[in-house]
């Protein structure tokens, strides 16, 4: 099997032997070679997503044809077939990019993305190690799968075989026997046992032993200990580690790295949702005396009121710097006061500052607040990474 | 009567020490090579959420377990580029 093999998309069938919805998992996985079983907790997987995992599969479903045939409910030609299919596989991998799954909350979706896979997981090793028996002892060549079937020895002629196209030209000088063409893939053989995949199934065992270890973590933070929330999917993907290393060595480990990766995206964002959650900060000082020079946050938002300031002309000469990495940050000043606002933006976001707009990207906005002759001067410098900054003349919330 | 019972255990044992063995196998790369990277990232968890590593760290602590993953798998595959498999 090789890249060739795997660019060649018009060959790809949706398989007839080995179907739960429509083939398509059964068919992508024979042209991928690996186990369809990867595939349907991938699709399900990825319905959680956007729905990305059911539009790819109706997709599919509407494009690739059946075994022995070349024809697909949307009917194309094999150019036109495998331009399709790439179509959408950039759109799905477009749609699933755009998603934003990293977000906030993101962390609820992993856990039903694996719940799901676990169950679609449950539904389909054991009918698929049933229906696949060992192979015979001494069966030729079990690789062939995509390969016609061994031609019988007939007494005269060749036979040249275009397996792309699915016909069949009979060059036999003298006749030779009538050639019948072979279906598009050749009856699905048994796969060779491979030596890695050897012993006992480990994911039962591990899933048993992640649902106990999951279950005495809630009993622990039930019971007052200080269990983070990112504990959960840590344990999971901890005991994945574990399984998959005895798995290199003993026994079968397959579905455990999926399981894994799950684990990590959730540590990840469950991880980063705890330790940067944002809040909201409001500053109003009544006296100069109260102002600081610097004022900062880390994520969230920031209000900085100067109106109930008692002695505005104490502020003359004063600047005062506000810096933020992700949110928005608000200054409120007081009417009676020339205030220069400097203020920028580095990442995406905008600024107002005393009317003028700015927005996009890296952006920077210098303005003015002139409150006459003979006002105190008070310069206002605000810094935000991303996110939202306001400058604003004296106004109720 | 003992006799029969020893030709009973006998077997028992001697199977269940067969399945053991016939469950060990030469080392699959790709379960070792996530099982390490698995194994660091949880290390990383552990020392981000006790304190002793903050975010600032995790420039140079992230690759870490992604370089021991892949020595990891170099040296399980290595012998077996030796052999003449094609």
């Amino acid at each position: 099997m090789g890249w060739d093999d795997i660019r060649d998309l018009a060959r790809i069938r949706r398989s007839r032997s080995n179907r739960k919805v429509a083939g398509v998992a059964g068919g992508l996985a024979r042209h991928l070679d690996i186990d369809p079983v990867i595939l349907r907790v991938a699709f399900v997987v990825l319905t959680f997503f956007g729905g990305v995992g059911l539009l790819l599969y109706v997709a599919l479903w509407l494009l690739l044809p059946e075994d022995g045939s070349d024809w697909a409910t949307i009917k194309l030609d094999r150019r036109s077939r495998t331009f399709a299919l790439v179509i959408v596989g950039a759109l799905a991998l477009l749609l699933l990019v755009s998603h934003g799954w990293w977000g906030h909350g993101g962390g609820t979706f992993f856990f039903l993305a694996v719940v799901v896979g676990v169950i679609a997981l449950a539904t389909q090793l054991p009918r698929r190690d049933r229906g696949r028996p060992g192979p015979p002892p001494g069966q030729p060549n079990p690789y062939a799968r995509y390969a016609t079937p061994p031609a019988e020895p007939g007494p005269t002629g060749t036979e040249s075989v275009d397996t792309e196209s699915g016909t069949e030209q009979a060059a036999s000088p003298s006749g030779g026997y009538p050639v019948t063409p072979p279906p598009s893939y050749a009856p699905e053989q048994p796969r060779p046992v491979n030596p890695r995949k050897r012993g006992p199934i480990l994911f039962w065992f591990a899933s048993a032993v992640m649902a106990v270890a999951l279950g005495a973590l809630g009993i622990a933070d039930l019971a007052g200990a200080d269990v983070a929330p990112s504990a959960y999917p840590a344990t999971v993907l901890g005991l994945s580690a574990v399984f998959l290393l005895v798995g290199s060595f003993f026994g079968r480990a397959g579905g455990i790295i999926l399981v894994g990766l799950v684990a990590a995206a959730t540590t990840v964002g469950t991880t980063v949702a705890d330790r940067w959650d944002p809040h909201s900060t409001t500053v109003v000082p009544s006296s100069s005396a109260q102002l600081q020079p610097e004022y900062t946050m880390d994520v969230g938002e920031l209000r900085l009121d100067l109106t109930d300031i008692n002695d505005p002309a104490a502020l003359d000469g004063r600047t005062i710097h506000l810096t933020g990495n992700v949110g928005h940050l608000e200054v409120r000043v007081p009417a009676g006061v020339t205030v220069d606002a400097v203020t920028e933006v580095t990442g995406v976001g905008g600024i107002n500052a005393f009317g003028r707009d700015g927005g996009g990207f890296d952006t920077s906005v210098t303005a003015v607040h002139d409150a006459g002759p003979g006002a105190p001067h008070l310069t206002i410098d605000a810094d935000l990474h991303v996110g939202g900054i306001d400058v604003e003349v004296g106004r109720d919330y | 009567m003992s006799e029969h019972t020893t030709d009973q255990t006998q077997p028992l044992e001697e199977r269940a020490r067969r399945s053991f063995a016939a469950g060990i196998h030469p080392v699959n790369a790709g379960h070792l090579v996530m099982g390490v990277a698995f194994l660091g990232l949880v290390v990383i968890w552990a020392l981000i959420e006790s304190g002793t590593a903050d975010a600032s760290d995790l420039r140079w602590l992230l690759p870490i377990p992604w370089v021991a993953a892949g020595a990891a798998g170099l040296i399980a595959t290595a012998p077996r580029l030796r052999g003449t498999r094609d």
